[in-house]
């Protein structure tokens, strides 16, 4: 159990609480690229961190959000103008009275003003740098004062054709979607289906492996940024299967790869307090994805899903009970009658409630890469309160992580065995089986 | 393209959605000049000087001919004399606030030095007890909103709303 303090303490993100100033220490996806690929294009409202806000890629090609209500009525600039004047001054202009902002929120023209007038430079609107990194449009929602270095996870750094980056709305919680992302044991029970028929995981030697033993073993160890989680089952007599998945704080983890298929994992990203974007990648360290693959990812295979029509809600969703098929659990074709890996996550995750009410749970010992998860985060924000400590998971060398699935001798230490495997090395393969 | 979260009006105009909006400063006050255009303008406006210290209370002098000079000086409270364009430096807003006693020669003076300067012009006029005609006429040249009222609470409403 966690008590209500520290669980509040968890769980809210908004501006002025721990935890949400501690997630506005680091770059944290924001969009996809696909959402604000066109200069001068419509924007689009967003809300993270219980912020609402309006990002936009103006005529000149710049990146920004800000504040979506216009200073004047409070009318929102979703409706806005996208636009570049004579001046060559580009912004978004409000549809209401004609107020124009730049990228940086800086009111740049007042038309009921004089043609002259300078008083459009004294309304400013709140504003937070965004930045295109891979498939993935990235915000820095803390103070101006000292930008953290830009994100270095692999997964955006490898060429185009070699990655693929999905997002989802889950409604609940950011911490209790992380916490799935560390917890590897559930993969044996609740994904034992997709293990066997996902064209994206199938076929691999460490499934056997998983699906013969459900009671594995787990280690937790500190990294710099956050934990490796280690996960043992028994293999080949004399031989352990080590599933090995990094957490980066505060919302970055990998799933341990599977014989050749591409390697994923997810940043789990808070809206508001009860509601997260699951950001979902799958991409190769040292080949192109396939079309295949693209393919699969793109119909909602893997850790990936399909969608509402025009949304980014997944099809399978708590207003239709996920689509849940009891005649595919009774078969067995998914142990909990919900389709596909990442939507069986979220019926999962999000029937805990909107925040789980953590006093309540009985954690057993498989649960310490959890615990040790909440430890480091309610450790870092006090430290961020109380001493202005930057916390792991801000510098970059911390994101060049991988997941890794191994077979090792029993008595091997799985990090040192894979203290290599563990890094970014560019164009080497991932270390799976 | 695929819409973000709140991809309808209806789902971002709710009573739950507005508790997100960000509650920060969006802008510095206006420097703002109220001027009186006449004597019982000013007399109007006396009880708005505390409303903020980023408003500088003046006075047009009454302009005696058309002979007069295009900038007339004006009065602080304390009584001295000061010059229109000294005034107008880094002003955002001027509001004009005239009685049915004024002319129109201060107000053209200082609608003028406005307009080059990219400076906001507002003027009330307050009908009192006369027939505020000949004030408005004169004035509206020089104003680009003008307001004609029977309460002089309104200059202190205009004050501390247009000035925050």
């Amino acid at each position: 159990m966690l008590s209500q303090d520290h669980n509040d303490l968890l769980t809210q993100t908004g501006p002025g609480t721990p935890m949400g100033d501690l997630f506005r220490q680091y770059w944290i996806p924001a969009l996809l690229a696909e959402e604000l690929s066109e200069a001068g294009g419509p924007p689009v409202r967003l809300k993270l961190l219980s912020e609402r806000l309006i990002a936009f890629r103006d005529k000149n090609g710049r990146l920004g959000a800000i504040d979506e209500f216009c200073a004047h009525r409070g009318a929102s600039l979703w409706f806005g103008n996208n636009e570049r004047g004579a001046d060559n001054t580009a912004g978004l202009r409000c549809a209401y009275h004609g107020w124009k902002y730049d990228v940086a929120g800086q009111c740049v023209e007042i038309p009921s003003e004089p043609d002259n007038s300078r008083f459009c430079s004294k309304v400013k609107l709140t504003s937070y740098p965004l930045v295109q990194i891979g498939d993935v449009i990235w915000i820095y929602m803390g103070g101006s004062a000292v930008v953290p270095p830009l994100p270095e996870y692999e997964w955006v750094h490898v060429a185009p054709q070699q990655t693929y980056t999905s997002k989802r709305w889950q409604e609940n919680n950011w911490l209790q979607a992380l916490e799935g992302g560390i917890d590897s044991s559930h993969v044996s029970w609740l994904h034992s289906g997709g293990l066997k028929n996902d064209p994206l995981f199938k076929g691999s030697k460490g499934n056997q492996y998983n699906l013969n033993d459900m009671r594995p073993f787990f280690e937790v160890v500190e990294a710099d940024g956050g934990l490796y989680v280690g996960v043992r089952r028994n293999a080949e007599p004399g031989t352990y299967y080590w599933r090995i998945t990094p957490w980066v704080m505060p919302a970055f983890t990998m799933v341990p790869p599977r014989g050749d298929h591409p390697v994923h994992g997810h940043f789990w990203v808070p809206i508001d307090d009860e509601n997260c974007w699951v950001f979902t990648f799958d991409y190769l360290p040292a080949r192109a994805l396939t079309e295949a693959e693209l393919q699969a990812m793109r119909d909602g295979h893997g850790v990936h899903n399909e969608y509402v029509a025009g949304t980014y809600r997944p099809l399978q969703n708590k207003d239709n009970d996920y689509l849940m098929d009891r005649d595919a659990q009774r078969r067995g074709d998914s142990f909990s009658g919900v389709k596909g890996i990442a939507i069986q996550d979220a019926s999962l995750q999000e029937s805990m409630g909107p925040i789980v009410e953590r006093r309540k749970e009985h954690l057993v010992s498989a649960d310490s890469g959890i615990i040790k998860a909440r430890r480091k985060l309610i450790t870092a924000a006090l430290a961020l309160r109380d001493e202005g400590t930057i916390p792991p998971g801000v510098d970059p060398a911390h994101h060049r992580v991988r997941s890794a699935a191994v077979v090792l001798p029993v008595e091997a230490s799985f990090l040192d065995a894979c203290r290599d495997a563990l890094k970014v090395i560019p164009g080497v393969p991932q270390t799976s089986v | 393209m695929l819409q973000t979260m709140h991809g309808t009006c209806a789902q971002a105009a709710t009573r739950d959605e507005a508790k997100f909006r960000i509650d920060g400063q969006t802008r510095i006050p206006r420097s703002i000049r109220v001027i009186s255009l006449d004597r019982a303008a000013s007399h109007l406006v006396q009880p708005t000087r505390h409303i903020r210290h980023t408003v500088r209370f003046l006075e047009a002098r009454e302009a005696e001919s058309a002979d007069q000079p295009t900038s007339p000086p004006l009065l602080r409270p304390d009584g001295t004399v000061t010059q229109l364009d000294d005034e107008l430096d880094n002003a955002d807003f001027v509001l004009m606030v005239a009685t049915a006693k004024a002319s129109g020669y201060a107000a053209a003076a200082i609608g003028n030095a406005c307009a080059l300067q990219g400076i906001m012009t507002a003027a009330i006029i307050v009908e009192t007890h006369s027939d505020a005609a000949d004030a408005i006429f004169a004035v509206r040249p020089y104003a680009r909103v003008l307001l004609v009222s029977h309460d002089s609470g309104d200059i202190a409403e205009i004050i501390s709303v247009v000035g925050g």
